[in-house]
């Protein structure tokens, strides 16, 4: 059986699942919504503290480094997702009634691996939108951005 | 249909089983019997196709589990050891997981799921999320799943160990309703009474090897030698009087109760009845003895403690 719906299958019970568990999804919405406004803030302190001393160079650098930061973060969520997916399977015992069901090794692998890394990735695009939204915002507003040497408000 | 020859699986040097041979008929079932770690599941999981086999063969349903894992595995329901339900999905939404995994159609799905839950008293709780389950339900919902697709051929670890004697007999009738309805049916147990009421053969395990194997009978007489039968009495009896027919030989003789063994009980008993009588006993009652299928296992485990000895 070469289809790949039956991979789809299993990942979409696997994102059902996550979804149910407030282990993956409390950290995920707190990495997602809270944590590129406190990087963000966190941006702005550091800027504001740097450009006393001119050092633009810093400030240039560091909001792109912030980007990796908060899109980074809630990948990690996929390395809790994949060990619920993998190694909790087999430490419940799910695993068994999978491996003697018609599925195949890859449609297990490819479903995995999708519900492994869609929702971090989309909560990971989700937060650094959410970051370069705040950034952009306060560019647009007319308040000085990251190349200026002015307090960054 | 369920046939193994020569079935052998090493883990490396360790030999979890060892030339298991079995033909499960379809409308049979075979109780597999052994202690933990004796090589029951892993039989079971090469006939899943889940192991390869390190030698031998082995078909289910008519297909080879190396050559055809993808069709072994569509025609067969399993119950593992462990229950291996996910707690956050409904016991409904689990069915139909299994049943979209067994390529049914949504309809189809439905009503099989509807038809299980109502039939193990999960009906109530359909909605309800498995985690919330006892032991019990979690077992049959367990039992639903791999019924989920109707197959064939069954392999079924413990199908009643966390049940409460209500459940359990509604899974035995379960079982037995499958059984006449032509499936191939293996259960792993520990529950010697279950396998002596559901099993049309027996097999017991040692160390990965078939010690014995046959019907109840078979084994009877194999581990246990001929019928044993129990006399009460109420007068007295003298054996120096008695003349024993062919083929049978007394074996104990109480206080107001004999004990003998018979070959053909079906010509030697009338015989000895006859002969109580004419002299004078006055005979209470006639009995077998018991020969449970706990004997026979007990047995069969002692004479192999005595050959390792």
């Amino acid at each position: 059986m070469k289809r790949f719906d039956l991979a789809w299958l299993v990942a979409k019970r696997e994102l059902i699942d996550q979804m149910r568990d407030w282990r993956i999804l409390l950290p995920m919405i707190i990495l997602t919504l809270f944590f590129p406004y406190l990087m963000n803030v966190a941006a702005r302190y550091t800027i504001n503290y740097v450009n006393q001393f001119g050092a633009d160079l810093i400030a240039e650098r560091l909001l792109p480094f912030l980007i990796l930061v908060v899109g980074f973060f809630p990948v990690t969520v996929s390395l809790v997702v994949a060990l619920e997916a993998f190694v909790g399977e087999k430490e419940r015992g799910t695993i068994e009634p999978l491996l003697s069901s018609p599925l195949e090794d890859w449609h297990l692998y490819i479903g995995k691996l999708l519900a492994g890394t869609l929702v971090p990735l989309t909560v990971s695009y989700i937060g650094i939108s959410i970051y370069m939204l705040a950034c952009t915002g306060r560019v647009s507003s007319g308040r000085p951005g990251i190349s200026s040497s002015k307090p960054w408000r | 249909m369920i046939e193994c020859e020569d079935l052998t699986k090493y883990f490396d040097s360790f030999k979890a089983v060892e030339g298991v041979t079995l033909n499960v008929r379809p409308g049979q079932v075979l109780a597999l019997l052994g202690q933990n770690g004796a090589g029951k599941t892993t039989t079971v999981r090469m006939l899943t196709s889940v192991l390869t086999p390190t030698r031998g063969w082995a078909r289910v349903a008519g297909f080879d589990v190396v050559k055809h894992p993808g069709e072994v595995r569509a025609s067969v329901g399993v119950l593992t050891e462990m229950h291996g339900l996910y707690g956050r999905m409904t016991a409904h939404e689990y069915l139909d997981f299994f049943g979209q995994v067994y390529d049914l159609a949504p309809a189809r799905r439905k009503h099989r799921a509807d038809q299980l839950l109502e039939y193990f008293g999960l009906a109530q709780a359909a909605h309800r999320r498995s985690g919330e389950y006892s032991k019990g339900m979690r077992q049959k919902l367990a039992l639903a799943r791999a019924l989920i697709h109707e197959p064939p051929v069954l392999l079924l670890d413990e199908p009643t160990s966390a049940m409460d004697p209500e459940s359990a007999q509604l899974v035995r009738h379960e079982i037995a309703r499958l059984r006449s309805s032509q499936r191939s049916i293996i259960i792993c147990t520990h529950n010697l009474v279950e396998a002596e009421m559901l099993a049309d053969q027996i097999a017991i395990i040692y160390k990965g090897r078939i010690l014995i194997q046959g019907t109840l009978e078979e084994l009877r007489r194999q581990l246990l030698g001929p019928m044993e039968y129990e006399v009460k009495l109420s007068g007295e009896w003298r054996p120096e009087e008695f003349r024993w027919p062919d083929g049978a030989r007394l074996l104990h003789a109480g206080e107001g109760e004999i004990r003998f063994q018979v070959e053909n009980p079906g010509v030697a008993n009338p015989l000895i009845i006859r002969q109580l009588i004419e002299k004078n006993s006055q005979v209470v009652s006639v009995q077998e003895t018991p020969r449970t299928l706990e004997m026979l296992y007990l047995k069969a485990m002692a004479q192999v403690a005595e050959g390792a000895q």
